[in-house]
């Protein structure tokens, strides 16, 4: 009997795109596999466009938004309205329910239509949130670290939802019938070089290259190579998108411009995508559906924006980054001086383009920038190769690192390829770090051991519970004091914290268990970690602080 | 068997005979065509009320379009008969569980309808009413459940006062039916008249038990006035305009917090188009008063489609400009008084001494007051002027008060209750009496609620809300001063007016009036929405009862402590009460997701 996956992707068009590889993923897994998708009702003819999708349930989730948040209906009609929607999910009784939607609201969900196997987020029974399987808890996680993680989402999503598999590359099926509509849209007219499509704005402002800049690096191109260029974009983007062709045109551009703003559907836009040489682009979902209809991408990554998570999937697609201290900010943060988007010239992209349109040599000048190149390793996982500018050395070392420890944690095997040899550079601090929390690690074992064997007593010691609880509790403030800041312990660190946060136990025997399960795997990845990078062994400098020590003797 | 009879069988026993009074009934009130479709098709004098081409495939289209708007659990009041295809179309469109009602207010053309063509047996599955409105209206408010209006144009509009009197006659009975459930966020200006009506309109909406978010940007007024000290007029503009959309932004965020079920703004309120929009774009209901001049203030013209709801002071080419705009629905809603602000009051003799006269006048030095008032500058009767703006109004300047400050509240109370005569002439920028004086002024409310007596000019909207022995009005300005002598020597006369106006104000024209009128205008037109709210179909007992192949859903309703408005979020915090060992049942679940949508607030401000 084939077996069953529901896949729960309620975000936006490009993370719908993103989710092909773990369809595929899961057919490797489960040859015959049925899988079926839970999406916004907007993105539905994506998910058609899908290959091995066999049903996408929409649901209009967004108007769901709206009617709960004004009221406009009562709650019975809206509980109604959701429970007879939902029926048909949990009449099929599926194996699987992979979450890819990272909100609580997901988790209920997912919790509600009853599957055995759920992986991402989840309701506890008591309706908190929990996360279930490492690489999409990973995923949570990374945001805490951003800057040290080297896996494609693309590839969490394929790692968490099913497991360890080959490469498969994002993809779209464009009907014909799109297809002729775009050769008619584009035929007449066409300039000798082709037509680089453009996407100027983005879901957020935050997100976006300045539009005069892309109209000053359309201009550059006219002038250099007979291209057209095809401008896409959502209706709220027109503002921009004009404003770049207003510079365009001041700037002396001359070149042919089609400008499809909201003139398009979802299919339309990929066979347009598709007929294109290049897509100059934000992070977007446009950039997604380019890669996905094979089309080369230049992914300009500014604002809160990192590649390394959402950047394009698959080999031979380019990267532009600032080469900003604060770049990329975080998801909450609000910023105020857009600077990175400045740090990226015009001169800089129009080398690029004109150099993967095959008229022009590699961009020579990339002050103020990092270019990357996207590839994929013999693991079958996207990673990005460095092409100009300069990365911070340590971070860069940690960076595969951690690639390398979080894959051989989560799957037992190493990675064939990018394994670290040798120690950390900042060995030295981190063994500092390392030896301040020696005796923190000793002092917890003997707290976790004493709280397993509480738990296990009847009836339950509660007060003695509670004071082994208070010592935990101080235990971890110190723990996160101590590895705040570390590149070689923080990302344990958050692990803790989100395991602590996250238990599922339905009586207290059972939480105290799980807190306890949850110090001890930190214990361990702490201990292996400090002796992969060889901060084991060693003595603290002198001054250092003794807190630690003081705090186990309490 | 005639058609007519024929038709006539498939009304069966339908309230009040009406079979046996369409008999008596005569046609001849719609004039019968052929279509080219061949169909008959029909037309009120040089009207068309059906399609003279296809009326079979538009009425399709309008039964279509209805379907938006008509939700489940409704019932369909249909105003406008014609030929009746559009009841067959939407008869035909809809699931027999749901009712039609159509209502009749001609026999005439109802007789017309029955010899016209044949009925189906749809006609027998329609409630159909007619009579006198007010008989209607109770009938329709009868049925128990909420009410869509569904008026198909062409034919509505051959009796648009008798279905415009059964909307009013519905808007009576809810607001009847209503007490305090409903949650109105109400903007105010920065500064100016509307602010102290915005005040007037939370007091209201308070005493009659709505909850109010009071989004009050008077407190942003010192800022405002600060940019006025930018001396490049444009620089001072922009500033003021970039200061606006940051207080529309600043509304949004409110709001966002903590939605309401209807946001109601005063005339002047810094709510931008793109605001109204994106409040639009995300369900939230939106209404303004109005309270100004239309032909004086035409910011109105920009934000027309903002707002579903438009409340004015004026009737005619108002309600015309404003729809020709772009606004949904309009409403004339006249101003009032706040009975506990404007009041009686006593008081002491240095209070009379100051605030006293025979004849007083509060107000700014509007072209038309410096034009009239010195005609009453005469030594038979002591005379004050009160208010700002009256820079070089030299010949006034022995009366006028304080220097020309400006006048607090309470101040124009004492005058009010102070004076014998109070002159009440509303601004006009040209001489004289306003000659396209409609609206009446709050002024006129405020002061008939001190039980003052007033002089004022005569409105053409007056007589619908003062009776002639409630009001004293004066035609000319130039008949003002015998007027003034007049009454001055008739303290009964003056003394009897007063108390009417008064008594009148206190039952017809009060703030909560003027709230429970635009609530229950809006109930009506959003049954599902404000209008479940008035009626208390959010009750939980009422959800209890409509919980039915959800009985799991029933438990969770008994649970939240206040049983008068049962929401979502209710039922959601009570979930959460149970705590970390609880283990949720799956309508729990669902019910505990539905409540994550409703935290989600990120995409609204």
């Amino acid at each position: 009997m084939s077996r069953k996956v529901l896949i729960l992707n309620v975000t936006r068009m490009g993370d719908l795109i993103q989710t092909g590889p773990l369809i595929a993923r899961l057919r490797y897994e489960w040859p015959g596999v049925e899988v079926d998708l839970v999406v916004d009702r907007q993105f539905e003819p994506v998910a058609r466009l899908l290959d091995g999708v066999r049903h996408a349930h929409a649901y209009d989730f967004s108007r769901l938004g709206h009617e709960c948040r004004v009221m406009s209906r009562d709650v019975v009609e809206l509980y109604r309205q959701v429970k007879a929607w939902a029926a048909p999910l949990l009449d099929e009784r599926y194996d699987r329910l992979v979450n890819l939607t990272f909100t609580r609201r997901s988790g209920l969900l997912a919790s509600y239509l009853q599957i055995p196997d759920v992986r991402g987020v989840v309701s506890a029974p008591d309706g908190s949130t929990s996360i279930r399987n490492p690489w999409l808890a990973y995923f949570t996680d990374l945001h805490h670290y951003r800057r040290f993680n080297r896996f494609n989402l693309v590839d969490l999503y394929a790692l968490g939802g099913s497991g360890v598999g080959p490469h498969a590359p994002l993809s779209l099926a464009i009907t014909k019938e799109a297809r002729d509509w775009a050769d008619e849209c584009l035929g007449a007219g066409r300039p000798p070089h082709g037509w680089l499509a453009i996407q100027i704005g983005a879901s957020e402002v935050i997100k976006a290259w300045r539009p005069a800049y892309f109209g000053q690096v359309m201009a550059d191109l006219s002038r250099r190579t007979p291209i057209g260029f095809v401008l896409i974009g959502t209706e709220s983007e027109r503002p921009m998108v004009r404003e770049a062709l207003m510079v365009y045109r001041q700037a002396g551009g001359t070149a042919p411009v089609r400008e499809m703003v909201n003139r398009t559907t979802l299919t339309q836009l990929g066979a347009l995508l598709a007929r294109a040489r290049l897509l100059l682009t934000n992070d977007t979902g446009p950039m997604h559906m380019a890669v996905a209809v094979g089309t080369t991408v230049i992914d300009l990554s500014v604002g809160h924006v990192d590649f390394r998570e959402t950047g394009p999937y698959g080999r031979g697609h380019w990267v532009v980054q600032p080469d900003l201290d604060c770049a990329p900010c975080g998801f909450d943060r609000i910023c105020g001086h857009h600077a990175c988007k400045d740090r990226i010239e015009v001169r800089q992209v129009a080398d690029l383009c004109a150099h993967l349109l095959g008229c022009g040599p590699a961009p020579t000048s990339t002050t103020g920038i990092k270019l990357f190149e996207s590839d994929v390793d013999g693991d079958g996982l996207v990673h990005y190769r460095q092409r100009g500018g300069c990365e911070d050395a340590l971070q860069e070392w940690y960076g595969r690192w951690w690639r390398s420890y979080w894959f051989a944690e989560f799957t037992g095997r190493p990675l064939d390829r990018d394994v670290v040899i040798g120690e950390a550079p900042d060995r030295d601090i981190q063994a500092d770090i390392f030896a301040q929390l020696d005796p923190l690690l000793r002092a917890l074992r003997a707290h976790v051991s004493h709280l397993d064997r509480l738990a296990r007593r009847m009836p339950i010691p509660a007060r003695e519970l509670q004071d082994v609880h208070r010592s935990l509790t101080g235990a971890q403030r110190e723990i996160t004091r101590l590895t705040e800041g570390s590149p070689a312990f923080a990302p344990l660190t958050v692990a803790l914290r989100r395991e602590l946060a996250c238990d599922e136990a339905m009586s207290i025997a059972a939480m105290a268990q799980a807190r306890g399960r949850a110090f001890r795997r930190w214990s361990e990845r702490v201990q292996r970690v400090s002796a992969c990078i060889g901060a084991s062994g060693h003595e603290p400098r002198p001054g250092m602080s003794s807190r630690a020590a003081t705090l186990c003797r309490d | 068997m005639t058609r007519m009879e024929s038709n006539l069988q498939q009304l069966g026993g339908s309230p009040g005979e009406l079979a046996g009074r369409l008999r008596q009934a005569e046609g001849g009130a719609l004039a019968l065509v052929q279509s080219r479709s061949g169909h008959p098709t029909a037309k009120a004098g040089a009207r068309w009320v059906h399609s003279a081409y296809d009326p079979v495939a538009e009425s399709r289209l309008w039964a279509e379009a209805q379907q938006t708007s008509w939700k489940d659990g409704e019932v369909a009041v249909v105003l406008g008969v014609g030929l009746l295809y559009h009841v067959e179309a939407l008869r035909d469109r809809a699931g027999r569980e749901r009712t039609i009602v159509v209502v009749v207010p001609d026999l005439r053309e109802w007789r017309d309808a029955c010899e016209a063509r044949d009925w189906g047996t749809w006609a027998s599955e329609i409630c159909w009413l007619s009579g006198p409105v007010a008989t209607v209206a109770r009938e329709l408010a009868g049925l128990g459940a909420p009410l869509r209006l569904l008026p198909y144009g062409p034919a509505a509009c051959l009796h648009e006062e008798y279905y415009r009197a059964l909307e009013a006659g519905l808007r009576d009975i809810l607001a009847a039916q209503a007490s305090g459930r409903v949650h109105v966020a109400v903007v105010g200006p920065v500064y100016g008249g509307s602010l102290p009506i915005a005040r007037y309109v939370v007091s209201a909406m308070e005493q009659l038990g709505h909850r109010v978010t009071w989004v009050d940007h008077s407190l942003h007024h010192a800022s405002y006035e600060a940019m006025g000290a930018i001396q490049s007029r444009r620089n001072q503009q922009i500033l003021q305009g970039g200061f606006g959309d940051l207080l529309a932004r600043f509304t949004l965020a409110r709001i966002a917090e903590d939605p309401p079920d209807l946001v109601l703004a005063l005339a002047q309120a810094p709510m931008s188009l793109g605001v109204l929009q994106q409040l639009r774009s995300k369900q939230f209901l939106r209404a303004i008063w109005f309270v100004e001049n239309h032909r004086h203030l035409t910011y109105w013209q920009q934000v027309a489609g903002g707002y579903d709801y438009w409340f004015v002071i004026q009737r005619g080419a108002c309600l015309d400009a404003l729809r020709a705009a772009g606004a949904n629905h309009v409403s004339y809603l006249p101003m009032a008084a706040d009975p506990t602000v404007h009041r009686p009051m006593e008081l002491s003799e240095a209070e009379l001494r100051e605030f006293g006269s025979d004849v007083s006048f509060v107000g700014a030095g509007y072209g038309n007051r410096r034009d009239i008032l010195p005609s009453l500058l005469t030594p038979e009767w002591s005379f004050k002027i009160w208010g700002n703006e009256w820079e070089g109004a030299d010949a006034l300047r022995p009366v006028l008060q304080r220097d020309g400050g400006r006048v607090d509240t309470i101040t124009c109370m004492k005058i009010f209750n102070a004076s014998t005569i109070n002159l009440n002439v509303h601004s006009h920028t040209g001489r004289g009496f306003d000659p396209e004086g409609d609206f009446v002024n709050p002024r006129t409310f405020e002061l008939a609620a001190c039980g003052a007596f007033q002089l004022l000019d005569r409105r053409t909207l007056l007589p619908e809300l003062f009776e002639d022995h409630e009001l004293a009005a004066v035609s000319s300005s130039e008949d003002l001063p015998a007027h003034v002598r007049r009454w001055l020597h008739d303290g009964p006369g003056r003394d009897a007016i007063r108390a009417a106006a008064r008594a009148r104000v206190l039952s017809n024209h009060t703030y909560v009036h003027r709230a429970k009128a635009l609530l229950s205008e809006v109930g009506v037109s959003e049954p599902d929405r404000i209008g479940a709210l008035l009626r208390g179909a959010r009750e939980a007992e009422r959800l209890i009862e409509r919980t039915g192949d959800c009985p799991e859903l029933a438990s969770l309703l008994c649970a939240p402590a206040s049983r008068q408005r049962v929401e979502l979020r209710d039922v959601a915090a009570e979930i959460r009460r149970k705590g970390p060992t609880a283990r949720l049942s799956q309508a729990e679940l669902l019910i505990l997701m539905l409540d994550e949508y409703r935290c989600e607030t990120r995409d609204v401000a």
